[in-house]
């Protein structure tokens, strides 16, 4: 697929923990109708996986469980692709992702 | 928990579930439960720092619009074309007698058009193989005792163009040859071209392996050296990768290759089809001074910058100063100039624009029919359509529908027709009744395909044209439920129908036409039995270096070829009629005690016959005898005429006894006139024979003869035939 600077921003986000719909937005700063389509196609062509959040928690809060996202194994191959051909990827990503590993 | 809402939450969980409804239905919960999921945890940890309030919320839930529209975008799109296929084949399935004329109309009209397109892109589209080829020439001579504007070309006439033409960077001479290949177990003969110095220079060929000839090996004695064509390289040696180097035993000696031609090195200047080998030539002594007689190819590269007609005035001049120098042969001799993609298209334009224009004529009847079958099934389809209008389907939606249909037909047939084009493609270029340059490189490749494509896609335009135009009218139907008048759409039916019968009746004209003029050719009697004959052309020169060693070397082959099982009757000829590589020898005649003024005698075919020719060809005797075991050398020579000589020369008068004067190996030869026999026509079917004089091969011993054999009917032919 495509290596859309948007796409490698949200799979980044993804990768740096970042694993909801709105904490990705968050992250990226990219307003909800750019990364949702985003995150769709990178689940269709396998670079995401997804699931829905433990009903326990979702239960607690009164609400329905939330989708969660994760890097499957060819995102992080499509990833350091793009990284190497976005050399500036890592300068221009929010400094909040890069050191941001340990979380999620 | 409280389930308080705020005016914001409950804006965005409204709009999340208006906006779902855009959502394919397949993935429409999910969708919904993840916009809310994330919308509803967000306004409910309204504490963490990282909201921007409720603005920022409803602006993020405005996304959920651009999402569902990407959404929908990506798999309605799919789906719907999906459907359309379906539902075309559904249809297919329920109208199979309609389906099937369809895809037989348009599978054999397409097959005709791509059969047609493969032939005319290998013999008229695709480039020559050659660099630079549109300043590549052929050069003729003309004939103006036989009215030929284009004759082959005598040595010395060659040589002296060119010596003295400057517009040429180049000018080569290609003769016809043939070796006897000694190696394998059967000998068997190899059609060759020698060629003079600079030959693949001018045509501009690069070898696939080795290399071409060099400019001493044109000098005397270093002449024993070969350049294979790909096809002999691939069939008798095994594609050898190793092959230059290697020594052939032929049968004027042991050659060595230097080289192979690459597979599309078809030259295709000579009428005699293929050939298998090069070899360099040597010019003799005699070919210097021969203008006589001509049989070599010439073909030249101009010049950068030079024109056709600059260089043909230059030719002129020295065709010109020829004929002053040598008015015997070259009175009246031009020296004609033939681009050599027009010599190679020249002959077949007229036959493959005919084709063209039946094969354009069959594409139209079948888009007419098939336009008809259409209109005709949409208007069964009225009521579909007007319910599907009715229930929303727009008319674009429809048009897609109809297209798809179309395309899938029009697809179908493409891959019939491009299976029918292949066949006939391959049963063409094997049944040609005359070799055609090129046409062996014609075949259903990738240009064939994308041209069947093409094709197709356009067919499906033209055809679904009419019937899209009836989708307006499908709502108009529906509203007026059924039941009005069908006028306008009659009358466009009606044309469709008879511009059909009247495109069908042209063509059938013309086809009948076409078939009368086959049929008349078939029916014109040749001269001899064509039927269940083989022939076999030996070259003797070299190895029978005597006129007795010729004479004493044909009398056995003859006999031997007669002893081989299933052979009814066997002779030999010099110049067999019809015969790719017929050898025509010329002679001026003469007859005892009418006297001519020397140099102006007819010129007339004299074929060197052995006993036992006219029997084998089946040639009717029309008065006297054939040549008899008696004719021997050093007996009286003795010559057999056809009627039309006999009628021309001699009128009324009886020919039997009289005496002619031809020339043999450059001497004149008085012979008696001991037979006639009726008239064989010589190279074409149309052209009516010629004056020509038999002499017996034992009086005459000629070294390059055709043994004619003739086969009872359906033999298990003990002998092949071998197309070169």
């Amino acid at each position: 697929m495509n290596v859309t600077f948007t796409t490698a921003l949200v799979l980044e986000a993804i990768a740096a923990g970042y694993h909801y719909g709105f904490d990705v937005i968050d992250a990226t700063g990219l307003p909800s109708g750019t990364v949702y389509p985003a995150l769709r196609r990178c689940e269709e062509e396998g670079l995401l996986r997804s699931r829905w959040e433990k009903a326990a928690l979702a239960h607690e809060e009164g609400r329905p469980p939330r989708r969660y996202y994760e890097v499957a194994a060819s995102g992080e191959r499509w990833l350091q692709e793009a990284r190497a051909r976005f050399r500036r990827l890592e300068a221009s990503v929010p400094r909040k992702l890069r050191p941001a590993r340990a979380e999620g | 928990m409280s389930e308080k809402r705020s005016l914001p939450l409950r804006f965005c969980l409204g709009m999340i579930q208006a906006v779902s409804l855009l959502v394919p239905r397949a993935r429409r919960a999910a969708w919904r439960q993840e916009w809310e999921a994330e919308i509803r945890h967000r306004s409910g940890s309204r504490s963490s720092a990282a909201s921007g309030g409720d603005l920022e919320l409803v602006r993020r839930a405005l996304g959920a619009l651009p999402d569902a529209a990407w959404l929908l975008r990506q798999l309605t799109l799919d789906s719907e074309i999906l459907q359309d296929v379906r539902h075309a084949l559904r249809l297919l399935g329920r109208a199979p007698g309609i389906a099937a004329a369809l895809l037989i109309v348009l599978g054999t009209a397409f097959g005709a058009v791509i059969a047609l397109f493969a032939i005319s892109d290998a013999l008229v589209l695709r480039p020559l193989p050659f660099a630079e080829a549109e300043r590549l020439v052929t050069v003729w001579q003309t004939n103006p005792r036989e009215k030929l504007d284009k004759d082959d070309v005598s040595p010395a006439n060659f040589l002296d163009w060119r010596e003295s033409v400057t517009g040429f960077s180049g000018l080569a001479a290609a003769i016809p040859y043939a070796y006897d290949w000694l190696d394998a177990t059967e000998p068997e003969s190899w059609s060759a071209v020698q060629v003079t110095e600079g030959f693949f220079d001018v045509v501009g060929a690069r070898p696939l392996l080795g290399r071409t000839f060099s400019k001493d090996e044109h000098a005397s004695g270093r002449a024993n050296v070969m350049v294979l064509t790909h096809r002999l390289w691939r069939q008798h040696f095994a594609a050898d990768p190793h092959v230059v180097g290697r020594t052939v035993r032929l049968g004027a000696g042991v050659f060595t290759v230097v080289g192979v031609l690459a597979e599309d090195f078809e030259l295709g200047l000579f009428s005699s089809g293929n050939r298998w080998l090069y070899t360099p030539h040597v010019v003799a002594d005699h070919e210097r001074r021969t203008r006589g007689s001509a049989w070599w190819n010439v073909v030249g590269r101009l010049k950068p910058g030079a024109s056709v007609a600059a260089v043909q005035a230059e030719l002129d001049e020295v065709s010109k100063r020829l004929a002053a120098e040598n008015p015997r042969s070259n009175e009246g001799v031009r020296a004609p100039i033939m681009p050599l993609r027009e010599h190679l298209i020249g002959g077949v334009r007229p036959a493959l624009l005919t084709l063209v224009c039946g094969g354009l004529m069959l594409l139209l009847i079948a888009w007419a029919n098939v336009s008809g079958l259409l209109v005709a099934r949409a208007q069964a389809r009225e009521l579909e359509f007007a319910v599907r209008a009715s229930l929303g389907a727009g008319r674009a939606r429809l048009m897609r529908q109809t297209l798809t249909e179309t395309l899938l037909f029009a697809g179908a047939g493409a891959v019939i027709g491009l299976g029918l084009a292949a066949a006939a493609v391959r049963a063409l270029v094997r049944l040609a009744p005359v070799p055609v340059p090129r046409l062996a490189l014609a075949g259903i490749d990738a240009r064939a395909i994308g041209f069947a494509m093409a094709l197709a896609l356009v067919t499906a335009l033209v055809c679904a044209f009419l019937p899209m135009l009836r989708l307006g009218r499908a709502r108009l139907v529906a509203r007026a439920r059924e039941g009005r008048a069908l006028g306008t759409r009659q009358a466009a039916r009606r044309s469709l129908v008879v511009s059909q019968l009247a495109l069908a009746l042209v063509l059938l004209s013309a086809c009948g036409l076409l078939l009368r003029s086959v049929a008349g050719l078939l029916s014109i009697d040749p001269g001899f039995q064509k039927d269940q004959l083989l022939a076999l052309q030996v070259f003797a020169w070299t190895r029978n270096r005597t006129p007795a060693s010729r004479a004493a070397f044909f009398e056995e082959a003859q006999a031997r070829v007669a002893s081989v099982p299933g052979v009814a009757g066997v002779g030999a000829v010099s110049m067999m009629p019809f015969s790719e590589s017929a050898i025509d020898i010329k002679s001026p005649l003469s007859v005892e005690g009418k006297p001519v003024e020397p140099g102006s005698e007819p010129r007339v075919y004299m074929s060197v016959a052995s006993a036992g020719y006219f029997d084998a060809m089946r040639i009717r005797l029309l008065r006297g005898r054939g040549f008899l075991a008696s004719d021997a050398l050093g007996g009286a020579p003795v010559a057999v005429i056809n009627e039309v000589l006999s009628q021309s020369v001699f009128g009324g008068e009886d020919p039997l006894g009289r005496r002619l004067s031809v020339r043999f190996d450059g001497q004149p030869v008085l012979a008696e006139v001991v037979g006639v026999v009726a008239p064989v026509r010589q190279a074409r079917l149309e052209r009516a024979a010629a004056p020509e004089v038999y002499v017996p091969h034992a009086q005459f011993p000629f070294g390059s003869m055709t043994f004619p054999g003739d086969l009872p009917p359906r033999s298990d032919r003990p002998l092949g035939p071998r197309r070169g």
